[in-house]
């Protein structure tokens, strides 16, 4: 398996040649190194980004962020022998419970913008509906704690080490969280009728 | 895994978009990492900039008072924007204005309209990032949520496209919602503009927030620890109603511009504000009240222990700053500032 830090696989069963870019690589070994992880991982922290913000475009917004917050320091991580996707979804998550001034561009309540994200044909539109609304209902702490969890399958230490937390307080926290679910249709015995 | 968790968890893969094409991240986060170092060199140089000058005007004008100015903004290129907006503007159905223009104006058709009180006279977006909060979206079928908006003064926003060095305009009533979307997106946008360059964390409100706060960095928690507290706190408010904090946000009520109100927290009142911030965890399902205000408020806080944090006035936020007491609410210090900041603010701007 190729490897970007030389360190680990950061892909699992993938080469990072198997996912070429369709543009020619960048010259320099700091470039081309993170051209070369956000190639393998790019996708990944999108999707996390999505289930943290339910939109697509502030998903891509908030991994673009992610990104250029972690590019300056992107040769220490490396030979620092860090494992650049745990920073990064670090970075991902804490940004987003400070994303906060996101709000007043993004959050007007009278416009139809059009669809940005084709909908995924294995659930429908009201389970999309009826999964963000509830998750939407949740402090971003939560919400976090539970797209760390069951999203990215991380254990509850990996989730603690993310948030910057106790292995208690990711306990306490998705506690909460699944009981505020448990009163969403999402969870209810029977699922969305 | 109980039931419940395997629902979830199969709930939000199958919701998961599916796989995409994402080379273009890599150019976006450079682009993004370069215009935040341009930034905070611009800002360093700025700063510098002014010290020299306020040194040079404090020479040369010993035994007068003097004042700093104003946050200073560049002429801009607004009359004459609005005297030549060029053709009319040709884009798809929707944009974000600032993945493809380098400026948008405003030019209402009639200034005297109630709804433009207290528009600045300068009213030009150009920051990047700012620009990325106005959404344009041409008007594309009879929106029954927009009924009211037909009554909306019209305006027309001329578009600079930096790249090509063209402007073109685009009219409210060809705009999604005769317009509403787009300008409350300038509005904000605007308001940020007209607060001035970030230069410190206690200094302005301006755009540098939008970009990425100054931070400890990932480890940084939004948690007051033990001991910790509050020794300056500078306010800003976003979107404060002109007839102050408490005036209901109507749906059919057309935006509005709202400059930001920034000021420090008086020293007196740190005592009562670290003490407020001071409480537990407060699960939002056992104190559903949250009253967050329409308004948004941020409150950045230099801390005794050395770190800096910022307060903000969303639900979700009060909950992991872990303010305690239901009704969920802004601590009382903050919201007889914000009235106290709202009534010198109105006072000031109205004739």
């Amino acid at each position: 398996v190729t490897t970007i830090d030389g360190a680990q696989p950061l892909f699992q069963g993938v080469t990072v040649s198997e996912r070429q870019p369709t543009r020619p690589r960048r010259e320099g070994t700091r470039e081309a190194s993170f051209e070369g992880y956000v190639v393998a991982r790019g996708a990944d922290l999108l999707r996390t980004a999505y289930m943290l913000t339910g939109d697509y475009q502030r998903a891509e917004d908030l991994v673009q962020t992610a990104l250029a917050k972690v590019w300056p320091r992107w040769q220490r991580l490396v030979d620092g022998g860090d494992l650049p996707h745990a920073y990064v979804r670090r970075v991902l998550v804490t940004s987003y419970i400070a994303w906060w001034r996101r709000r007043w561009g993004g959050e007007v309540p009278t416009a139809e913008l059009p669809e940005l994200v084709v909908p995924d044909p294995m659930l429908g539109v009201e389970e999309r509906e009826v999964l963000f609304a509830a998750l939407g209902r949740l402090p971003r702490g939560q919400r976090a704690v539970v797209v760390l969890r069951y999203f990215d399958d991380l254990t509850e230490a990996q989730t603690a080490l993310v948030l910057g937390c106790s292995v208690g307080t990711v306990k306490s926290q998705c506690s909460r969280a699944l009981t505020a679910l448990r009163a969403s249709p999402l969870l209810r015995e029977g699922g969305v009728t | 895994m109980t039931d419940a968790e395997s629902r979830l968890r199969q709930s939000m893969h199958a919701a998961a978009p599916g796989p995409t094409e994402v080379t273009y991240l890599v150019d976006a986060a450079w682009e993004r990492a370069a215009r935040v170092r341009r930034r905070r060199l611009a800002g360093v140089t700025s700063a510098v900039v002014a010290v020299l000058v306020l040194a040079g005007f404090w020479l040369s004008s010993t035994g007068r008072q003097s004042s700093l100015p104003a946050t200073t903004h560049s002429p801009g290129p607004g009359g004459s924007a609005c005297d030549a907006p060029g053709d009319r503007a040709s884009f798809d159905s929707f944009v974000i204005a600032g993945d493809r223009f380098s400026s948008v104006t405003l030019c209402p058709s009639d200034l005297r309209a109630p709804a433009w009180a207290g528009l600045p006279k300068q009213r030009t977006v150009a920051d990047s990032e700012l620009l990325r909060k106005i959404s344009l979206a041409t008007y594309s079928r009879p929106n029954l949520l927009c009924d009211a908006a037909v009554q909306d003064p019209p305006f027309r926003l001329v578009l600079e496209e930096g790249s090509a060095n063209t402007r073109s305009y685009v009219d409210s009533t060809s705009l999604d919602c005769y317009g509403r979307t787009a300008l409350a997106g300038f509005f904000d946008a605007l308001a940020v503009a007209q607060a001035g360059p970030v230069t410190s964390w206690s200094g302005p409100c301006g755009p540098d927030d939008i970009v990425g706060r100054e931070q400890d960095g990932p480890q940084a928690t939004d948690q007051l620890r033990p001991g910790d507290a509050i020794t300056r706190a500078h306010l800003c408010v976003y979107g404060l109603p002109a007839t102050g904090p408490t005036e209901p946000v109507g749906a059919d009520d057309a935006p509005r511009y709202h400059p930001v109100v920034s000021a420090d927290l008086p020293a007196k009142d740190l005592p009562a504000l670290t003490a407020a911030l001071d409480g537990q965890y407060i699960d939002p399902a056992e104190a559903p009240a949250c009253q967050a205000p329409p308004y948004l408020v941020r409150v950045r806080l230099t801390l005794s222990s050395g770190r800096r944090d910022e307060l903000a006035s969303r639900c979700d936020h009060l909950y992991t700053m872990g303010i305690a007491g239901p009704p969920l609410q802004l601590p009382p210090v903050i919201t007889a500032l914000i009235e106290a900041a709202a009534h010198q603010a109105w006072a000031t701007d109205t004739p």
